[in-house]
């Protein structure tokens, strides 16, 4: 099918949010009965090129021609009328309702007068699922469905609008590999009807037995296209990551020491990671690399005694943590540091005094057990002016402030019980250039005084630039620790997606 | 035009003025009530009447407390009544006893009650309307099969007499333990690790939990404070009446909550406290005694009541739109 029709067009969108740029100039086509992959890491801008391609988001610039006519989408619905249909990662089925019911949902064939055809319904149902080899019965509840058998609803509900695309994100992100396989052959079948799929995922071996054509995004813009058959898993690494670093860190020359602080042995929580060991030295600064959704988070939060641990041990100084909860993590001198400021880091309804003094409220008591305003308040305004908080008054509620001024908040929060490790998962996510230069400069300086610090981070340029080493999670478990002279975007980048580079390889 | 100097310095001063008419918009409410009352009725003023107010509304009050903290704990407690009830049953059985005994008795019970509340809240984690809904008629159930649904004569020991009915200075007694609990509670709410930790855990209960606040322990501690406080709130009402009827404390609960939303605690949790609800607690107080002095009849006064609390519920959720931005 060389001479395919090209069914979808992008020319030239770019689409930018406040601080950035979200995507720049992209432009990609894609003909009937194809499968294009889209690649990139996190932040690349592949959500932002779904969520234009079905009416969430509009561009700022640039077209997008279906079947050679300008589109322009006013909203999920109309991009879902004109035959481009989007299946996301968190289900969008109905749950209380059948199968049935939800791939007609909304347009159910009705009998005479406005009664629901059932009969009718069923039987559809039952016809679009059997070309599409999807064996399910159409009168079970979705809720009765594995994550896997409902992707294949939205896929069979996709399919009998007369979808002319499908958009499909990380569709194998949260199943087993023989549902991934089911899924393919399903794929085939769409792709033989004539329907075109856009693919996303992380997974590489997947491309390349699924799509056509891969496209790479970086930072907002495309890096190549190609034919999988012309290309090679090493080589899209290399197009995921081949920026340029630049010298935005500084220098790496501090040195860690040699005491273990912490040490983690084959921690385990059932279904989301298993056997993790590391350690952690006086001042040294680990970072955790991988895909989003890889078990890092989850990882801290069971170190941290937020989430419970199906097995191993933690051990901080060479003693065991006993029953692990926040309060004894705190306690023995482990902080951490949500990724999720909204909910979890800071309590975003408190001032900013009453965020930074929550942990050391026993510093600031009268004679009599209660809070001393005045004590209160210099606790507070010495943490505001060391970590240069801006805010009107130590009175200013901590969710009217910008994003990096929030983290810094809840870092002097933590900091203010003295840790000896310090866990921060994605500390610069969301925030401003010059706040995040800041963050860097006092994580180092905090190493620098021997705390030891785990560094979650998503973007490669963090990790190499602040961490002595860095360990890769991929799908739950530990790929492997890197040293300092092996950090480079694409061993990052190859071990967190399963791939290792054949340049990188090095004898034991 | 004019004069710099005389204008108000820094910026914002009309957002100030805004602001300040917000916060204290029940403040202002008040102050526009007792003016209004003062003109309709010439017998609002007198030192009778305020005693009388004062009488009636402390058991109101002291329980709109206990309330006040589990609202801000994020919850609800529907029970408060009955645990009330429940109390006020106690004291009436142990007065035999002697005072201290009963007093006690109120006591542990009210405890035990709200022990049981905060227990399958905090821990089992079930529903606080449903648990509390439950409860609720658990509670009076009890105090139904031990009376039998008889009414229950108050013995007049002595030292009850004095509370419900003697002053100290020229105010009475009800009066002084009202305020009392009012200023203590209000001080360890805003001053206390505990009640800073309360207010954590309403604010947003996962980051307390990461800031290793142990919250389910907070929030159990939250309902059996609130279940002694009805305890002792049983004392007074014991009191002040003698003649207990389970039946009747029911309708404690509507006026409870009503106080507390309208002084403006947030019923989503974490915001508000004692110094609101004792301005709630005075509106409420003047509109009824209003109603009472300007002879409203009994059906006309619960549908204001009740209207008062479909608006303390819209002032509520303005505040909550208005906070969030």
């Amino acid at each position: 099918m060389a001479e395919a029709e090209q069914i979808l067009e992008m020319l030239h969108i770019s689409k930018s949010f406040p601080g950035v740029k979200a995507l720049e100039d992209v432009s990609m086509s894609l003909a009937a009965g194809e499968v294009l992959a889209v690649v990139g890491e996190n932040g690349a801008g592949k959500s932002t090129l779904i969520k234009i391609l079905s009416g969430v988001y509009s561009a700022d610039a640039g077209e997008i021609r279906l079947q050679g006519e300008r589109l322009l989408l006013r909203g999920p619905k109309d991009a879902i009328e004109r035959g481009i249909n989007t299946i996301y990662q968190e289900t969008s089925l109905v749950q209380d309702i059948t199968v049935a019911e939800n791939i007609f949902l909304g347009r159910q064939p009705t009998a005479a007068g406005r009664r629901i055809d059932w009969k009718r319904m069923i039987e559809s149902a039952r016809g679009i699922m059997k070309s599409l080899s999807i064996h399910l019965s159409p009168g079970a509840l979705v809720s009765s469905l594995s994550s896997a058998q409902q992707q294949l609803v939205e896929v069979a509900k996709a399919f009998s609008r007369d979808a002319k695309i499908i958009i499909m994100d990380e569709p194998t992100a949260s199943i087993t590999v023989e549902d991934a396989d089911n899924l393919f052959g399903i794929i085939r079948k769409i792709i033989r009807a004539g329907t075109s799929v856009i693919y996303i995922s992380h997974r590489l071996k997947e491309i390349f037995q699924i799509a056509d054509r891969v496209m790479v995004l970086r930072d907002g813009k495309t890096v190549s296209v190609s034919g999988v058959k012309e290309t090679s898993e090493g080589e899209i690494v290399k197009h995921m990551v081949g920026r340029e670093i630049g010298n935005l860190f500084g220098d790496a020359s501090y040195q860690s020491g040699e005491n273990v602080v912490l040490e983690v042995r084959d921690l385990a929580r059932t279904g989301v990671y298993r056997g993790i060991s590391f350690s952690l030295h006086e001042g040294e600064i680990l970072g955790f690399s991988g895909l989003v959704g890889a078990g890092r988070s989850e990882i801290m939060r069971g170190i941290f005694g937020l989430d419970p641990v199906d097995g191993g041990e933690v051990l901080l100084g060479g003693q065991r943590l006993g029953r692990s909860s926040p309060a004894a993590a705190l306690k023995k001198g482990i902080a951490f540091v949500s990724e999720d400021r909204r909910l979890e880091s800071i309590i975003q309804g408190f001032s900013v005094r009453a965020n930074i003094t929550l942990l050391l409220l026993v510093r600031v008591l009268t004679r009599f057990g209660l809070i001393s305003a005045r004590k209160e308040n210099g606790l507070a305004a010495r943490y505001v002016t060391e970590f240069n908080v801006k805010t009107p008054s130590l009175d200013q509620l901590v969710m009217n402030l910008s994003g990096g001024n929030q983290q810094k908040v809840a870092l002097a929060k933590c900091l203010s019980t003295n840790p000896r490790v310090l866990i921060l998962d994605e500390p610069t996510k969301g925030i401003d250039v010059g706040a995040k230069k800041e963050i860097h400069t006092l994580i180092k300086e905090l190493a620098n005084r021997g705390v030891s610090i785990i560094l979650v981070s998503s973007e490669l340029p963090e990790i190499i630039g602040m961490c002595h080493r860095a360990a890769v999670i991929r799908e739950g478990t530990m790929v492997r620790v890197f040293g300092k002279g092996e950090l480079t975007e694409e061993n990052l980048m190859a071990a967190a997606v399963g791939h290792m580079a054949g340049g990188s390889k090095r004898n034991g | 035009m004019g004069d710099v100097t005389t204008r108000p310095s820094g910026p914002g001063f009309k957002r100030v003025v805004v602001n300040v008419f917000y916060e204290q918009t029940m403040l202002i409410i008040l102050i526009l009530l007792v003016i209004a009352m003062t003109i309709a009725s010439t017998s609002f003023l007198s030192l009778g009447n305020l005693f009388n107010v004062v009488r009636q509304f402390s058991v109101h009050g002291i329980m709109a407390v206990g309330m006040t903290i589990v609202i801000v704990g994020k919850g609800m407690d529907l029970s408060a009544a009955s645990i009330l009830a429940l109390c006020a049953v106690a004291n009436v059985l142990l007065q035999p006893y002697g005072y201290l005994a009963s007093i006690a008795g109120s006591l542990a019970v009210g405890a035990v009650c709200g022990l049981l509340n905060g227990y399958l809240i905090a821990r089992v984690k079930a529903n606080f309307i449903i648990v509390t809904l439950g409860t609720q008629i658990i509670f009076t159930g009890i105090a139904l099969i031990i009376t039998g649904g008889w009414d229950m004569r108050s013995r007049p020991e002595p030292v009850f007499h004095w509370l419900g009915e003697a002053s100290i200075l020229g105010i009475p007694v009800l009066g002084w333990c009202l305020v009392l609990i009012m200023v203590g509670s209000g001080v360890l709410l805003a001053r206390s690790i505990a009640g800073r930790r309360l207010y954590a855990v309403g604010l947003n209960d996962r980051a307390a939990r990461a800031s290793g606040i142990n919250d389910a322990r907070i929030v159990l501690m939250s309902y059996v404070i609130n279940g002694l406080i009805c305890g002792a709130a049983s004392v007074l009402l014991t009191s002040r009446l003698p003649r207990i009827r389970v039946g009747t404390a029911s309708d404690y609960l509507f006026d409870v909550i009503t106080i507390v939303v309208l002084g403006g605690t947030a019923l989503s949790g974490g915001v508000g406290g004692i110094y609101r609800t004792a301005i709630g607690l005075l509106i409420f107080a003047i509109i009824n005694n209003g109603m009472a002095l300007l002879h409203l009849p009994f059906e006309y006064q619960q549908l204001v009541k009740g209207v008062i609390l479909i608006l303390a519920v819209l002032y509520d959720e303005f505040n909550r739109r208005r906070r969030l931005g």
